[in-house]
């Protein structure tokens, strides 16, 4: 009665999963039932995947993308703790290694430029090369021949750009509130920029 | 099976097999009339106040409502396909380890699944549209299928009925293809739909009309539920029971007459068939988690387990009366497999609204009712489509598609960013004796009860109907004024749209349909199929409004005729 068998999904996902041997009903279903709600690392947990170095220069990176304004950093609201969770749960392994490999060419390209770690340069040295990343991810944008999600740098920025606006002070920057409490359909902003979803 | 079924000595009155939107309501109905009832549920329990997570924010997961990818590539690798199997939702779906099916090769279906006290009532997307006579008259009209039993005159009295109970918002127009129903006051358009509306209604005229979404979520309080409070994920529960499912208000309203029996973890293997009485007698059931072998006796059984889960079960109610399965004299029982095809339409940005936007997270969405072949015939196909579409402005994730970074490039992400509208086709399927399942001799579930090969295509008329859908979308976006104008032609897996239906048909002649215009069984009289089965066409609404009331109709007559002495 409880024999399993191959599950096949023809034409959904590709995949062909098999039950493995020795799994309980119980195992079964807490991994389909179970909804984790630890939460995210906060700022400064402990890191799993990535090393000193490349969480310097992803920290670095993050904060010239989302840096401090009137509102925090990337880095202040935990986005590198998430890029470690990212890259310790969520990607697989090919999409990990291929994601530190690229964090891995970030010093040396700032040592060849400006001799430092990226870390280490200047503000407007750090500018100068994301501007350069972001230039030449632009350009395979634009190129029909070319994925720019290949590109390492777009992880970079998807990563940063979601672990900032789904952290909390993320979300409130946009205005976000759990219970709106009611739905206007069509109001002037009351000025531009702030609250469409207020 | 090898172990033997344990009986249990007392008999119902009624057993309803499902707790979801039909099983529900039988509770619901039954009990109200004094029926002792055992409802009977093969997931387990689930209790609002601890499994409800629809306030959860993202920076509570660890994924952030990206999904855990692992667990869902292992466990729900099909489940995953529907937009609500999210990170904080999956728990409403099935593990698709548990629950093996197997489809032909070239030919996917995606079977969507919930089993847990309340089932898809809880995930469902809440779209609440009655069918007219020209669903019901549309099978012998063009010679398809078989003719409805039944008309909008017998169904309109139910249709009010559940409405009533259940609270669907919405705003009538008086139109013969989609009636309309006493409804709570209509959501808001945002300005850009608003907008739109009015210019299809000056180009169209009469014939093509856009109204807000008729949807089983609150606009203000009813029954004792709360209004809605506007805060988004519908399909991870409601705390404030604001829209309509069998947990949120039925399964309450039948606990709260003291007569039903509710009996979670309780996986049915086959309906119990007396061949000297002519009747059924109970069902067996596998428990979920000890996999004991029961029964369970009552002297009417409702299965409203959804259309193939129904199916299985008949299919797997042999005997020697009935060696292809209980329900299955006619030979049409699990054939007639029919779904919404979905996915086709078209999007467009506007310009000329950055300073509008909106407040809150509406549930909802807008409507174009059907006019293909109501008042615009067509030369290419038979039925037609209805749109639900949805406008809002782009949000942070813009920014993957841009370049910059920065103070200003920060700023930039946290305004709202240019309007998008897309409307999406639904289209109705016709019922084919080739769309049909079996019970795999081979392979089981979890609770070693035969699983399912499903058979599944569109037809030719759905494919040439969804490319129309697509560029009628398109025209009528540009008509609004949109820009940017992108036709959406893939078709996606029949399944995906969840309103599997029609393996368990009604009919008017008992050897070319399961059921008759009650939803009772030919081979049975205590035995009602309450589900999207019954189905004898698919129209275009969404279905489970129907499904409700023809439900509801059901129950009735059950109670009548048992008080006469007749079942």
């Amino acid at each position: 009665m409880r024999r399993r068998r191959a599950l096949r999904i023809l034409g959904a996902a590709g995949a062909a999963p098999l039950i493995a041997p020795g799994w309980s009903v119980s195992d079964l279903l807490s991994l389909g039932l179970d909804v984790r709600r630890e939460g995210s690392p906060a700022s400064g947990a402990a890191l799993e995947a990535l090393n000193a170095e490349q969480a310097r220069a992803f920290t670095a990176l993050s904060d010239v993308i989302i840096p401090e304004t009137a509102t925090p950093s990337a880095s202040a609201v935990g986005v590198t703790e998430f890029v470690d969770t990212l890259l310790t749960g969520w990607l697989s392994e090919d999409e990990r290694d291929w994601f530190l490999a690229g964090i891995d060419t970030i010093d040396p390209l700032s040592q060849r430029a400006y001799q430092a770690a990226f870390a280490d340069c200047a503000p407007e040295s750090q500018v100068a090369i994301v501007a350069a990343l972001d230039a030449e991810l632009d350009r395979l944008r634009n190129d029909p021949d070319s994925d720019e999600t290949r590109n390492f740098f777009y992880d970079v920025k998807r990563f940063t750009l979601a672990g900032y606006f789904t952290s909390e002070a993320g979300l409130q920057s946009l205005g976000y509130r759990i219970v709106p409490g009611a739905f206007e359909g069509c109001v002037v902003l009351d000025q531009y920029g702030v609250g469409g979803r207020r | 099976m090898s172990a033997p079924f344990v009986g249990r000595q007392e008999a119902y009155d009624a057993i309803v097999v499902g707790s979801g939107i039909t099983g529900g309501w039988a509770a619901k109905e039954l009990t109200e009339a004094g029926l002792r009832t055992l409802v009977l549920e093969a997931g387990p329990m689930i209790v609002p106040e601890r499994d409800y997570v629809e306030h959860v924010p993202p920076y509570r997961m660890p994924y952030r409502g990206w999904n855990d990818r692992k667990a869902l590539d292992a466990d729900q690798p099909i489940q995953k396909e529907c937009y609500a199997c999210d990170e904080m939702g999956r728990k409403f779906f099935v593990n698709d380890r548990e629950n093996p099916y197997t489809t032909d090769p070239d030919k996917p279906f995606l079977w969507i699944r919930g089993r847990q006290v309340g089932g898809r009532s809880i995930m469902w997307a809440r779209q609440s549209y009655r069918l007219s006579d020209l669903d019901f008259e549309a099978n012998a009209r063009d010679g398809i299928g078989v003719d409805w039993p039944i008309r909008y005159a017998d169904l309109a009295p139910w249709y009010d009925r559940v409405e009533a109970f259940i609270g669907v918002s919405g705003q009538a127009e008086g139109l013969p293809q989609l009636p309309d129903g006493d409804f709570l006051p209509p959501m808001d358009m945002t300005c850009v739909e608003a907008a739109v509306r009015d210019r299809i209604a000056r180009r169209f005229g009469e014939t093509r009309r856009m109204t807000i979404g008729r949807t089983a979520v609150l606009t203000r309080d009813h029954n004792g539920r709360k209004a809605c409070h506007y805060c988004g994920p519908c399909h991870r529960g409601c705390s404030t029971k604001s829209y309509f499912s069998s947990l949120n208000a039925t399964l309450p309203a039948a606990e709260a007459t003291g007569l039903m029996t509710l009996r979670p973890d309780s996986v049915v293997h086959s309906v119990i068939w007396d061949s000297d009485k002519g009747r059924v007698t109970g069902v067996r059931v596998i428990d979920r988690e000890s996999h004991e072998a029961l029964e369970f006796f009552g002297h009417v059984v409702f299965l409203g387990a959804s259309a193939l889960e129904s199916s299985r079960i008949l299919l797997n109610s042999k005997s020697a009366d009935f060696p292809d399965g209980l329900g299955n004299s006619s030979g049409v029982l699990g054939r007639y497999l029919m779904d919404h095809t979905m996915s086709t339409g078209a999007k467009a940005t506007f310009k000329g609204w950055e300073a509008h936007g909106y407040t809150g997270e509406r549930p909802n969405g807008v409507y174009i009712p059907r006019f293909r072949n109501v008042t615009e015939p067509s030369p290419d196909f038979i039925r037609g489509y209805g749109y639900q579409g949805w406008s809002s402005r782009k949000g942070w994730s813009r920014g993957l598609d841009m370049p910059g970074f920065g103070a200003d490039f920060k700023r930039q992400m946290t305004e709202p960013g240019v309007w998008e509208f897309e409307l999406g086709a639904f289209g109705e399927c016709l019922p084919r004796e080739d769309n049909y399942i079996e019970l795999d001799a081979e392979q089981t579930d979890a609770w070693g009860i035969p699983a399912l090969k499903i058979h599944c295509t569109w037809s030719d008329n759905e494919r040439i109907m969804m490319q129309d859908g697509a560029e009628r979308g398109a025209e009528m976006l540009e008509v609004g004024g949109g820009t940017d104008i992108e036709l959406l032609t893939d078709l996606t897996a029949p399944g995906l749209t969840i309103h599997e239906m029609g393996t368990t048909r009604m009919g008017r002649d008992p050897t070319t349909s399961v059921l008759n215009g009650f939803n009772q069984a030919w081979d049975a009289p205590n035995l009602f199929v309450i589900d999207g089965g019954a189905m004898a066409s698919s129209a275009c609404q969404n279905p489970s409004l129907t499904y409700m009331a023809l439900t509801s109709r059901a129950c009735a007559y059950a109670v009548e005729a048992r008080n006469r002495g007749e079942l």
